[in-house]
């Protein structure tokens, strides 16, 4: 399973049968989404009933411009071997609809504050450009290294219902990492209030439907206009509710 | 991992990915063969069981692919990769190739009966992910030396997580 994380002028794309990997559209195709829809979207303005699309259209021409030129300029990512990225559409000359920690009430972000004093001692010599996570689920604290003194090798080695015919232990369950170890920092805990501290480590869930997400948080009204969050998620968090009304009822949708 | 499971796409849209390449993708590659495991996905080393023509459908081969693509036509640009593995949660699925070389019985069964209240040691299971444990092992290993060969290791931070606990 590979997930990559980007950044930058690359928009989301609805995935499945629908989904990536199709060809990428023509630049005639680009430029009719990029010139003809927006100047045709601009000239429908004065059709537009008074409430609530009158506030949306004040900052109109300004998202329309900006949308505009930041296509123009993206352009289409090259294509790779076996993995191609997604452009330019037609959905994004109205720019990206995905989660922004700009626009997150919840992200507090660390970046103002030193590193942590272990970590910065730990790391000091150390001229790091690239970070790979390995998440392994279902791996148990005391088995990676296998810990020949952790509580799976007590139980084992003591079970009165099987009898061991071959060898449980570090060297023969996990020779490659434990020869790695004494060149590791380990945390034997690590805790977050939710798995969403970074997107890089999303990926590395098990994607069910957190309460969290399920919550407004991730369809809080943004500068997008999508509208998503159920009445049953919206009960339970009812500062979020009131927060929505709120900028629904003065139309900053 | 699958694209195509509960609210995936939705809850990949909102949390900011750009470009989500999941199993589905991979899939075409394959020419959209069914999956293997009811989990749905591709695993390392999972074959194609239900094929004429047996297909190795690893993840690990796509993520050098894309690391390889990265380097050579983004030389400058540093990256930040994840790579996920759940060989060691049940139905316990390995590489056929890996089990005829590797897979070992750990112990004799001596009872199956039930111990202590509220033990739920079941010596299949147990077994099962012993040799789970011992293959992902080797599939760090080969990951690790993926980076290796490339001249990478040394440049790149790896950050390996074991969780305990989920709480939704």
């Amino acid at each position: 399973m590979v997930y990559i994380s980007s950044h930058g002028r690359e928009t989301y794309r609805p995935l499945g049968e629908d989904a990536a990997l199709l060809p990428a559209p023509s630049k005639a195709k680009r430029n009719f989404a990029a010139l003809v829809l927006p100047a045709l979207a601009i000239c429908a303005i004065p059709l537009l009933p008074a409430y609530p699309w009158q506030e949306m259209t004040r900052t109109l021409p300004f998202d329309v411009t900006c949308a505009i030129v930041k296509n123009l300029v993206g352009g289409h990512a090259p294509k790779g071997q076996g993995i191609e990225r997604v452009g330019s559409t037609l959905f994004d000359i109205f720019g990206p609809r995905n989660y922004s920690p700009n626009e997150d009430p919840y992200y507090i972000s660390n970046l103002d504050q030193p590193i942590d004093e272990f970590i910065s001692q730990a790391i000091e010599d150390l001229h790091v450009t690239n970070i790979v996570h390995i998440f392994l689920e279902s791996m148990r604290g005391d088995s990676f290294p296998f810990q020949d003194d952790g509580l799976l090798s007590e139980h084992l080695h003591n079970s009165p219902r099987v009898n061991i015919s071959s060898p449980i232990d570090t060297h023969t369950m996990t020779p490659f990492i434990a020869s790695l170890a004494e060149h590791t920092i380990s945390w034997q805990s690590m805790w977050t209030t939710a798995p969403f501290t970074h997107k890089a480590l999303i990926s590395r869930m098990l994607p069910v439907e957190h309460r969290l997400i399920n919550r407004p948080l991730w369809h809080a009204p943004s500068t997008s206009g999508l509208e998503c969050g159920s009445k049953r998620s919206r009960a339970l968090v009812p500062g979020m509710h009131t927060r929505g009304s709120a900028a629904h009822q003065s139309g900053h949708q | 991992m699958s694209g195509e499971w509960d609210s995936d796409r939705e809850v990949y849209k909102r949390m900011g990915f750009g470009t989500v390449f999941t199993a589905e993708e991979i899939a075409r590659f394959n020419g959209n063969k069914n999956y293997e495991s009811d989990f749905g996905y591709f695993d390392e080393g999972i074959s194609l069981a239900r094929c004429l023509l047996t297909i190795r459908l690893e993840g690990l081969e796509y993520l050098f692919k894309y690391l390889d693509y990265v380097r050579t036509n983004r030389p400058k640009n540093r990256f930040y990769l994840s790579w996920f593995d759940s060989t060691t949660h049940w139905p316990f699925i390995l590489p056929p190739q890996w089990k005829e070389r590797h897979q070992k019985k750990y112990y004799d069964v001596i009872t199956n009966e039930p111990g202590e209240p509220g033990d739920s040691f079941h010596p299949q299971n147990v077994h099962s992910w012993l040799n789970s444990l011992r293959w992902t092992d080797d599939i760090v290993e080969e990951l690790i030396m993926g980076f290796r060969q490339r001249g990478l290791e040394d440049e790149t931070l790896f950050i390996m997580y074991v969780p305990r606990l989920f709480i939704t």
